[in-house]
């Protein structure tokens, strides 16, 4: 990676001028207690332009405070109206600039950066290019342009429909994003997915998932060079041919498999009875087969896979009971064949989301049985009834009888995410969140467990795999 | 068995001596630093400097300003609100450089006695004072215009 500029803490020389100016004579810590009292960043720009020893103390502030280590144009554009301005800080922050989301234009952005004589963020690590309501598909210039800008980038989000060209110039990437769960025109060419896996020996994180195709990309001739990947996201179609080259991977911790599956109802199939399961399962059943002794985690979506009672029976992960996390969703059937997961001691993430009948009884059986429970997830469960709360509260008081005043040994408290479930209205109305009663033992989540999709299941249309 | 003095004796950095109250001088950080490292028990000996407490930094000029806004200070019923403890202080600290015909000069110069002498609530009202000065100022022109500033060559570039 490149060099960081390195600050001077020094205090820079005063002017030499003969008639000093007498604000001069206030040490650094008084100008800083100065700048941090002056009304917006305008202010703050017009201060730091107005001499170097003014600059030195304003960029020390600006770079410390890291407000400004993401680049955020529209929202800088507003802070500054003034070009000017704009330009100059963003000139000084340059070196600083650590993160850039964009959802508007990224052409129009490189335009902007490069009429700004800013042709290189040497300390850029993510760039996440999301474009909302607009179709903005980067060529392969500008790929290569923001390469060039971009030299140590580490995480790259591109969700527009790319070749992949100069992809690969990204020299020590070690995220590759190209997911989004919409339709997209064109995906990645096999050449390039080809080049992105050969060159970039430091990628820990590949998404080539395609929402509405089957994908027609191949690993059979990257597989080899992967062997740093934690994180492979990618459709059922491509993992198909190298599915036990991928499960060899000497550092894969997560796999995530999207069904592929084109939207092509027959005209005369209703859309109300149209079966939607996919039913590709053969791998799935491979994965837990092969990989039993190092499965610490799995999710499904119910919607799709063809699950029915007693799909788990023969697994062999019952013989290892290492499930840390563990998802299924969307499930339409008797709850009671979820009772067998309890024997998992070390679960910490329970998700149950769209369980058509979930009851409070099954649900507790988990709250008793699996003390390491940290995350329980029961959105859209709407037959679960606020009963469960306080017996659930009554366990956990048991098992941590006057947790507010044991500091030592503390477990942190179970957090329930409870969207649109049976007792939403329930914890609204009373106010749980802010409850002293539930607070050291329960806390109400009105979200969804970070790196879950949001919705329905853990994880949309296919299934996810955690290894040891 | 010695006692804490109820008198302080400072020196400013012109050998101004001055005879202040230990209930004032402990709004002033560092005369607690004094105390406890310098002198743990002020004791009676033949060298009574070492019994004055140096302030190396502050002329006696400014000291009296700072003594009449620890005055003030200590006059007045102090908010349990930040924010209108802030605003007495803005109010204690614009009388007196008022009614001292204070020139930025000695504004600055009661800042740096602030921060020397570790007077937070002198320090918070003497910097906004410079800060809405600054603020009031609609150009990087304006602001080296009010403050007497020269161009630096390289800011042009």
């Amino acid at each position: 990676m490149a060099d960081e500029p390195s600050i001077q803490h020094a205090t820079p020389p005063a002017s030499t001028n003969e008639q000093t100016p007498e604000i001069f004579k206030l040490n650094n810590d008084c100008l800083e207690c100065i700048f941090e009292r002056l009304q917006d960043l305008r202010s703050e720009v017009a201060f730091a332009r107005v001499c170097q020893r003014f600059q030195w103390v304003c960029l020390n502030r600006w770079r410390s405070s890291h407000i400004y280590d993401q680049l955020d144009m529209e929202k800088w554009r507003e802070l500054l109206p003034n070009y000017d301005d704009l330009c100059y800080f963003i000139k000084q922050m340059r070196p600083f600039i650590r993160h850039i989301t964009v959802s508007s234009c990224l052409c129009t952005l490189l335009k902007d950066l490069e009429e700004m004589q800013i042709y290189v963020l040497p300390n850029l690590t993510s760039f996440y290019y999301d474009p909302e309501d607009v179709d903005c598909y980067p060529s392969d210039r500008s790929i290569c342009k923001m390469a060039k800008m971009m030299p140590n980038l580490l995480r790259l989000r591109l969700t527009t429909p790319i070749q992949g060209r100069y992809l690969s110039n990204f020299r020590h990437l070690q995220e590759l994003h190209l997911y989004e769960d919409q339709h997209k025109a064109y995906e990645l060419q096999q050449e390039y997915l080809d080049e992105v896996c050969s060159q970039l020996p430091n990628l820990q994180v590949l998404d080539i998932r395609m929402y509405d195709v089957i994908s027609k990309l191949r690993l059979n001739n990257c597989v080899a060079y992967l062997n740093n990947l934690t994180i492979l996201k990618l459709n059922l179609a491509t993992l198909k041919t190298v599915l036990a080259e991928v499960l060899k991977l000497p550092a894969l911790k997560q796999l995530i498999v999207l069904l592929d599956t084109e939207f092509c109802i027959p005209v005369s199939a209703s859309v109300d009875t149209y079966d939607h399961k996919i039913r590709e399962v053969h791998e799935f059943y491979e994965i837990m087969e092969r990989k039993a002794p190092d499965i610490i985690g799995f999710a499904v979506d119910g919607y799709y896979m063809p699950l029915e009672p007693g799909w788990d029976a023969d697994l062999s992960i019952w013989s290892y009971r290492k499930l840390q996390r563990l998802a299924i969703c969307s499930w339409t059937h008797a709850v009671d064949v979820l009772e067998r997961y309890t024997c998992m001691t070390n679960l910490q993430l329970l998700c149950l989301r769209n369980w058509t009948k979930m009851c409070d009884d099954v649900l507790l059986k988990f709250i008793e049985m699996c003390p390491k429970l940290h995350h329980l997830d029961v959105s859209y469960c709407r037959e679960l009834t606020p009963n469960f709360l306080q017996r659930a509260l009554n366990i956990l008081k048991k098992r941590e009888p006057n947790k507010q005043n044991n500091r030592f040994s503390r477990k942190p408290p179970l957090l329930i995410y409870y969207v649109l479930c049976g007792f939403e209205d329930y914890v609204d109305l009373k106010d749980l969140k802010r409850s002293p009663e539930y607070k050291d033992y329960i806390l109400f989540m009105d979200a969804f467990p970070v790196s879950s999709e949001r919705g329905l299941s853990f994880v949309d249309r296919g299934y996810q795999f955690d290894f040891d | 068995m010695s006692h804490q003095p109820e008198v302080l004796e400072m020196r400013t950095s012109d050998g101004v001596l001055f005879n202040v109250s230990l209930k004032l001088a402990q709004q002033m950080g560092l005369t607690h630093n004094w105390l406890q490292t310098e002198h743990g028990e002020l004791r009676s000996s033949d060298d009574d400097d070492a019994n004055i407490m140096p302030l190396d930094r502050v002329s006696s000029e400014i000291f009296k300003l700072v003594l009449s806004w620890c005055h003030a200070i200590q006059g007045i019923q102090r908010s349990a609100d930040e924010k209108t403890r802030l605003q007495q202080d803005r109010d204690v600290f614009d009388n007196i450089i008022r009614e001292s015909n204070a020139s930025d000069a000695t504004i600055f110069e009661l800042i740096m006695a602030a921060d020397y002498l570790n007077i937070e609530g002198l320090l918070e009202a003497g910097t906004q004072h410079v800060a809405d000065v600054i603020n009031s100022c609609d150009s990087v022109e304006a602001i080296r215009a009010r403050f007497n500033i020269m161009c630096d060559s390289e800011m042009d570039n």
